[in-house]
């Protein structure tokens, strides 16, 4: 038995402790104009560009310093052209209809962050966008699973496993992003290591 | 599975809690379409779940109208989709919030909405693309730090506003934070604010002279007051009724000079009650309450609510708050201290000049936080609480003009604090000038929205804060202000320059356009409207302000102010002014006149939809038969869960609030005790048969009466048989208003 933020839980990952929010993002190498997606993600919306997905509005926050500068905002995930923490970057966020293929319970978790991480890439590829492939962050926004779950080494494991697939072959370091409790569950995943 | 609700049901109060389920319940019910849909959208409208624009599942993408395809499920009100994003209201009753509410606030905006938190011009929060099954665990975390969005929006009384300096400032007669909370508490969910055609603003400034809480433009205003009362100093409010915005603006009228502070709630409860009687259910358009004090005169409307006052049966809590005025005086938790000799850091005197206010206890300031189109990230609202917790008695404020204060910061901080918040991006001078424009959502989210308010407020915030330097001082201290369509949410008609959008249909496309208003005065509480001086095309109107700043700047007598100015030009001459900025070049030319700033369709009206400012025109039978069946929806689900007592209680609540529906159409008075609810009804529809059944007579009511007057042991046979009987009691009120709906009875008059 694990004791988080004061609760009682089991230690197996369940369907009772999936993360109904997780963020991924991935940095720019590059600078990029958001104004330059804001056709693109029209046209998204319009023509129902990613399978899977019902985007339905463009929320534009430039004027805000280091926010979420433009959001492509859907059903399923919303996108996000992301100035947070001052480090220019792609996200994807993954509300609802997960839709994973799970092999039993304990493959859900790993289902649902290879999810993310695979429309991060996917996004990245279509909007043309140059990242840098040694490094991504996740963040499980749903505070009640991270209250439930927090730390446990089987969430680090799910994220290495699925992080060391889209960054590539090599060792991948996962460390939690601790500034601040306040904050959503993150974790920064980082190829230290090539073959 | 640990849900919210498990983890915060001690941090709730518990009505709240309650309330919060009830409206939970009333959502699987419509999800089941067991709920009608117009009384589900007027319920959650007054939760504070507001619609969205493409909520009705289309969206124009500049050459058509495209569906968006939602998944199969009921609408959650009138040709909206159920898994559309919607809008959450959160009411700040007179903006005041502490670090742990903003802590929870930036939680919530980042888990169910999109990292913005949005302050708006009354003093809410919103927080935009909220899924509605999200929403009752947004509400409990709300509430376990003492927040409701209760009555946010819809047609009942909205957030009360106040004055962000009340307490600090030098010019207020009296801080009138205690009266404007009083307020809040009393009249949230009470009885007699359900029944309103629409929706009602109150207000309260400190100050007769200074814009304050703005108390003109409002459906109900206090202006503070002290009278020598029998050689004594009295505390009392000046009560203004009737004033607004919207399409058509209204001058507030004087409904009593003064009021002495025992009687401001049992006389605003006595207005309440002659708007919700007297004012229009059916035609939304004229159902503010400032369309029944022009139609009645303010002399009818001031004997009809003296003679209501007459008739309110004694209420203890009209003066309870009295004996605890001193609840909200703040204690600085840093000794007063000055401003330190220079040199100060870059940018501090520009930030000192505009966003510093001195406050009249000695060594302490205001500090506007200056926020861009009202918009923070969560990061940065966890961020400013932690500013707030070490400078501040966990004082802050968020105002009308979409920013927040921080209160009772030592001047000696001043320079430390300009540095921390220039470090997360919060020290934007320019608080209170010509920079810091206030903006309704517009076409961003809103759904009546023409043009795009906050896409020009952002275009005109960046190229002012580039020419602020050399502007005039004059020109500096204007305030702009706009509204994406005439219903005046951004407050275009109080503003030096107003501008509010619209369209002209020009070489067979539409140009979206703006309407500019000048002439308003913010100061004497929002004390006179501008007027509209003609439309220009949205991408012409930095270059129209532009030539009317530079003109007022150039021609202005010393010390006259720009409404004299307007006036001593003239309309024909301001016609002329901007005349040449109404050109509309051809498509070919330049492509861009037919877009709106922010948005790369070409423009169109495509997108508007229906607005919900109004909410549904429900009657109070409907609203609280609907409260009746969420609990009996609730009582099901315990009876599920084997929990029998309470599936009896719940069951045997639902009874009383479903007698209650009825028993509010002739008696508002009734309240929520059992014994008099059942007491009312007995009389009212069980001895007059009014509540018979053709066939089964008077037997639904003996269910009610017999779980009364007797609770037997509970058992799972007898808790079943009760939900059972609840939901026959609920249909048999459901027909009984249909029956006397169908023969008009009318109501009792008060």
């Amino acid at each position: 038995m694990n004791q988080k933020a004061g609760l009682t839980v089991s230690g197996e990952i369940g369907q009772d402790y999936l993360p109904h929010r997780i963020k991924a993002k991935a940095f720019f190498q590059n600078p990029v104009d958001p104004e330059s997606v804001v056709p693109i993600f029209n046209r998204w919306i319009s023509d129902r560009t990613l399978e899977g997905h019902l985007m339905v509005d463009i929320a534009d926050y430039r004027h805000v310093p280091n926010g979420p500068s433009v959001m492509l905002v859907g059903h399923e995930a919303d996108i996000v052209i992301d100035h947070g923490d001052g480090r220019p970057g792609l996200a994807y966020i993954r509300k609802r209809n997960w839709q994973e293929k799970n092999n039993g319970q304990s493959d859900a978790l790993s289902s649902r962050i290879r999810i993310v991480l695979n429309w991060l890439v996917k996004t990245a590829k279509e909007l043309n966008l140059t990242i840098n492939s040694n490094e991504l962050s996740l963040w499980f926004q749903d505070r009640l699973f991270a209250r439930q779950l927090g730390l446990v080494p089987e969430l680090t494991e799910a994220i290495n496993q699925e992080a060391s697939i889209v960054l590539g072959k090599g060792r991948v370091e996962v460390a939690p992003i601790q500034i601040d409790t306040r904050r959503a569950l993150g974790f920064n995943a980082r190829l230290v290591e090539t073959n | 599975m640990t849900t919210w609700k498990d983890v915060l049901k001690d941090r709730m109060p518990l009505d709240w809690s309650e309330e919060i389920d009830l409206f939970e319940g009333q959502m699987e019910l419509r999800r089941q379409d067991r709920f009608d849909e117009k009384v589900f959208a007027e319920t959650r409208l007054r939760r504070g779940a507001y619609g969205q624009r493409y909520d009705n599942g289309h969206r124009h993408d500049g050459s058509l109208t495209r569906q968006l395809e939602f998944s199969e499920a009921p609408t959650k009100g009138p040709d909206t989709e159920w898994h559309a994003p919607g809008m959450q209201r959160i009411k700040v009753p007179f903006g005041g919030l502490n670090p742990e509410q903003l802590d929870v606030l930036a939680e919530l905006a980042e888990e169910y909405s999109d990292e913005i938190l949005h302050v708006t011009t009354r003093q809410d929060i919103q927080l935009h693309f909220v899924h509605i099954e999200d929403t009752p665990d947004l509400m409990r975390r709300l509430a376990s730090v003492g927040i409701t969005t209760r009555e946010a929006c819809g047609n009942s009384v909205r957030n009360v506003t106040a004055c962000p300096l009340a307490g600090v400032c030098h010019s207020e007669t009296f801080d009138t934070t205690p009266y404007a909370n009083a307020l809040f508490e009393f009249l949230l969910g009470h009885d007699d604010v359900q029944d309103f055609g629409r929706k009602f603003k109150p207000a309260f400034s400190g100050c007769e002279h200074e814009a304050c809480g703005l108390v003109k433009m409002h459906d109900i205003g206090y202006l503070a007051q002290i009278r020598e009362v029998e050689g004594k100093p009295k505390r009392g409010f000046r009560f203004y009724v009737g004033g607004g915005l919207g399409t058509v603006t209204h001058n507030a009228k004087i409904l009593a000079d003064f009021v002495p502070e025992e009687e401001f709630l049992p006389l605003t409860q006595a207005i309440c009650r002659v708007f919700a009687r007297l004012g229009e259910k059916k035609n939304r358009n004229r159902a503010r309450i400032k369309f029944l004090v022009a139609k009645l005169g303010i002399e009818e409307f001031c004997r009809l609510v003296e003679e209501e006052r007459k008739a309110l049966p004694h209420d203890p809590s009209w003066t309870n708050y009295l004996s605890n005025l001193n609840a909200f005086d703040e204690s600085p938790n840093r000794s007063p201290s000055d401003l330190a000799e220079g040199p100060h850091p870059d940018g501090f005197k520009s930030w000192f000049a505009t966003n510093v206010y001195r406050q009249r206890q000695d060594g302490y300031a205001v500090v506007t936080i200056n926020l861009p189109l009202g918009d923070l990230t969560s990061e940065q609202a966890w961020q400013l609480a932690d500013v707030a917790r070490n400078y501040t008695p966990d004082a802050m404020r968020t105002t009308v003009e979409q920013n927040i204060v921080l209160r009772w910061v030592p001047e000696g901080d001043l320079v430390s604090l300009y540095q921390e918040l220039s470090e997360i991006g919060l020290a934007t001078p320019g608080a209170g000038t010509i920079v810091d424009i206030t903006s309704c959502p517009g076409t961003d989210t809103c759904k009546l929205g023409i043009a795009a308010s906050r896409g020009l407020a952002a275009e005109l915030r960046t190229r002012l804060a580039t020419q602020n330097a050399s502007l005039d001082q004059a020109v500096k201290d204007l305030r702009i202000k706009i509204s994406g369509c005439f219903n005046s949410c951004g407050q275009h008609h109080v503003a030096d320059i107003g501008f509010f959008g619209n369209s002209r249909r020009r070489q067979g496309r539409l140009v979206p356009h703006f309407q500019v208003v000048l002439g308003g005065k913010w100061k004497e509480n929002a004390g006179a409207y501008g007027l509209a001086v003609g439309a220009i095309p949205s991408r012409a109107v930095p270059s129209a302000l532009d030539s009317i700043t530079n003109r007022y700047a150039v021609e202005r007598n010393v010390d006259e102010s720009f409404q004299d100015w307007v006036t001593r030009l003239g309309k024909v001459e301001v016609k002329a002014m901007l005349e040449p900025f109404t050109e509309v070049p051809t498509f070919e030319e330049d492509p861009e006149y037919f877009r709106d700033w922010g948005d790369p369709r070409e423009f169109t009206l495509g997108d508007l939809g229906v607005g919900e400012c109004a909410g549904e025109v429900v009657s109070l039978f409907a609203i609280t038969i609907a409260q009746a069946e969420g609990t009996a929806f609730d009582a099901l689900i315990a009876l599920d869960e084997g929990q029998f007592v309470e599936a009896d209680d719940k069951a045997y609540k639902a009874m009383i609030q479903a007698a209650k529906a009825l028993v509010l159409a002739q008696n508002l008075d009734v309240g929520d005790e059992p014994d008099n609810v059942v007491s009312e009804f007995r009389d009212r529809f069980y001895d007059t048969e009014l509540f018979f059944d053709r066939y089964a007579k008077g037997k639904f009511a003996q269910y009610l009466f017999r779980r009364h007057e007797n609770q037997d042991e509970t058992n799972s046979d007898s808790a079943k048989r009760l939900v059972e009987e609840a939901n026959l009691f609920i249909e048999a009120a459901h027909a009984c208003e249909a029956r006397i709906a169908e023969v008009a009875t009318p109501r009792l008059q008060l």
